[in-house]
């Protein structure tokens, strides 16, 4: 009796564990997706100069293949303007969500042509979806 | 989700997650599009296209009988010359990012463009460029000399530019409200003398030198330096496509699912909390979530609006004006310049301004010139006949040079203006009006939205085109 209470609780528990944990990565699931989707349509103010793919043609803008933690205007075959090409700075999320709210102010003279992204959740999103696709 | 299929999942346009994050096609069922756009110019195909691109299901309604708006090749004149926009600069990056993944390539026609042979008739004296450097008749102090007239405007603007190494849109910013006075009151401060200012005026597309925003110059010649940081045809940075700027914008319309509507020409927009509308003239009606409209400012004192524009947006409407031009294009019968021994095309201070010369060696078929008149000096022509323009033009370039006389065969007038749908060139702040008006242009109006050129932040042009489609697109996608 008390070995086969045991037994089922055990179950039980193991099962509503299981389901709550279940539920719980659809849901991230579900909200990173969404959050990526979100960020694609963002990157719309991005794709006519970037390419993402490992490989891809630079546009007028450089691809961005290894983005994070790559050093500023270093990418082989693309001209930069000096004010980047000898800037230092490293592509970490700090200043890469600075310098896609205004490009300008991060590295004056740079020659990328960015009003900046209007709202925290474009950013956001743009941020994550840029994260997945230049790795 | 791994890496791979998370890619391919976000890579293409369907999945759960799509659907949830887009706006429901038909949500209310009220609807028949989820969004109208007005206009089949670079902006509002641009709009359409991204649009498209994210499942939306969209109507391009066009009032003209052609698509392209303020691009348009005249395929049928020798050498095609570009009516309106002409040149991509090397910074178009969506221009240029769209034109190649339609499969388009750029070229530098043989049309001379800047750099063209050009004499000068200037106060009544026919001269050669040669000569302007030391000619009495120059206006210019020291190294400025070397500058020959049909340059003037340009470099003399841009130089010392105050906008120079700014982000491109640093015209909005109150730091420079201070520029946003007379162009010619700004060019006096600076020292440059009446004669200098009048021969900078010759061109302009606004309506005198004294009527534009010295700001609006600036900034015009800011993105211009912009363009040139960047190459993107054979080492130059500036092109056009090849075969006429056209082909792109048929291109852009074939791409479309929905093919735009012509001869569809907007006269009025309603809209409730849940829909908005808009009536043609041919007494038609469509339904949208959304609208997007390209419509130039001008052309907009025509349409009315319910519930009407807010006041600082109509006042907008009512008092911004755009540059104009009218071009008088000309087969040449007979080589002029070989008889007189002069550069082929004209740049000139009466009322005719320039007659550019294309096909001088017969390139791409027989030579054909037009004479291209800008700003106030366009006015005279706007109530005459096709016929009386041309009699008038080809007389006055007999006068100024002999050699011309009888050279020309007319082949047709083009304006900008002279269209129901066109507006002029492009938008020309008068002193004063950026910093009443030019924040407000792109506000939308509750289920409306506006792009077009005259609504760009950091681009103008072609490329202010994209830049506003793509703002306005961004716009319904996330609201
Ligand atoms: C002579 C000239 C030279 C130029 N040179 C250059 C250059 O070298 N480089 C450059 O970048 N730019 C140049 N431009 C500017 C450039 O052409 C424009 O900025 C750009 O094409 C504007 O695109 P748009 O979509 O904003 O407007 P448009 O192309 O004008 O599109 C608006 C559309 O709306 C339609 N429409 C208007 N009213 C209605 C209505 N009531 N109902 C339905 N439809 C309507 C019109 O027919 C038109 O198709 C030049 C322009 C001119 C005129």
């Amino acid at each position: 009796m008390k070995r086969l209470l045991l037994t089922s609780l055990v179950a039980s528990l193991i099962l509503s564990v299981g389901s709550t944990a279940q539920a719980e990565e659809s849901s991230t699931t579900e909200e990173t997706e969404k959050q990526l989707m979100l960020g694609k349509r963002a990157f719309i103010r991005c794709v006519a100069c970037h390419s993402l793919a490992e490989g891809e043609a630079h546009r007028t803008g450089p691809n961005l293949h290894g983005l994070f933690g790559a050093t500023a205007g270093q990418k082989e075959g693309f001209a930069y303007s000096d004010a980047l090409k000898n800037s230092t700075m490293e592509w970490n999320d700090e200043n890469l969500r600075a310098w896609l709210l205004s490009p300008a102010t991060v590295i004056p003279g740079n020659k990328m042509a960015f009003g900046g992204v209007p709202s925290e959740k474009e950013l956001d999103a743009l941020m994550a979806y840029l994260a997945e696709m230049t790795k | 989700m791994n890496k791979i299929n998370r890619r391919q999942f976000i890579k293409s346009t369907g999945g759960f997650v799509a659907a949830a994050a887009a706006p429901a096609v038909h949500a209310n069922g009220k609807s028949d599009y989820d969004a109208i756009v007005i206009g089949a110019g670079l902006s509002g195909l641009h709009a359409a296209m991204l649009l498209e691109e994210n499942d939306m299901k969209v109507l391009v309604l066009e009032g003209r009988q052609r698509i392209g708006g303020r691009v348009y090749t005249l395929m049928h004149v020798p050498g095609k010359p570009e009516a309106a926009g002409e040149w991509i600069g090397g910074n178009y990056a969506r221009m240029i990012a769209t034109a190649r993944k339609l499969g388009m390539d750029f070229w530098i026609p043989e049309q001379g463009g800047p750099d063209r042979g050009w004499a000068y008739e200037i106060n009544g004296q026919f001269l050669s460029a040669q000569d302007w450097e030391k000619h009495p008749l120059n206006p210019m102090q020291g190294e400025d000399r070397s500058i020959p007239p049909h340059r003037m405007l340009w470099t003399i603007s841009n130089k010392d530019n105050p906008l120079a190494d700014q982000p491109l849109d640093a015209w909005l910013k109150p730091e420079f409200a201070k520029y946003d006075i007379p162009f010619d009151q700004y060019l006096r401060k600076r020292g440059y003398n009446e004669e200098t200012i009048r021969l900078m005026d010759v061109t302009i597309h606004t309506n005198h030198i004294s009527n534009t925003s010295a700001l609006h110059e600036l900034r015009r010649y800011h993105v211009n330096s912009f363009n040139a940081k960047h190459k993107f045809y054979e080492g130059n940075s500036y092109a056009q496509i090849k075969g006429g700027n056209s082909l792109l914008t048929d291109a852009m319309a074939d791409s479309l699912k929905q093919q735009p509507l012509l001869g569809k020409t907007v006269v009025h927009f309603d809209q409730t909390s849940t829909n908005a509308s808009v009536h043609c003239a041919d007494g038609t009606k469509y339904t949208a979530d959304h609208i997007i409209s390209s419509i130039p400012m001008p052309v907009l004192r025509d349409i009315t609006f319910s519930p009407r524009l807010p006041e600082q947006m109509q006042a907008a409407v009512n008092e911004v004006d755009y540059g104009l031009s009218m071009q008088a294009h000309f087969l040449i019968k007979k080589k002029f310049w070989e008889e007189d021994g002069m550069e082929p095309s004209i740049w000139s201070d009466r009322s005719i301004e320039r007659f550019g010369v294309r096909n001088v060696n017969n390139e791409d078929g027989p030579p054909a010139g037009v004479a291209f008149i800008n700003g106030e000096a366009s006015h005279k022509y706007r109530l005459m006949s096709d016929e009386a323009i041309f009699n008038y033009v080809a007389n006055e370039l007999a006068e100024i040079r002999p050699s011309m006389k009888g050279a020309l065969d007319p082949i047709l007038i083009q304006s900008c203006e002279r269209d129901p749908h066109g507006a002029g060139d492009w938008v020309y702040w008068k002193p004063g009006q950026i910093g009443k008006y030019a924040a407000n242009m792109r506000e939308r109006h509750g289920r409306i939205h506006f792009c077009g050129e005259h609504t760009a932040i950091m681009e103008r042009g072609m490329e202010g085109a994209f830049e506003s489609g793509e703002r306005a697109a961004l716009d319904v996608l996330f609201s």
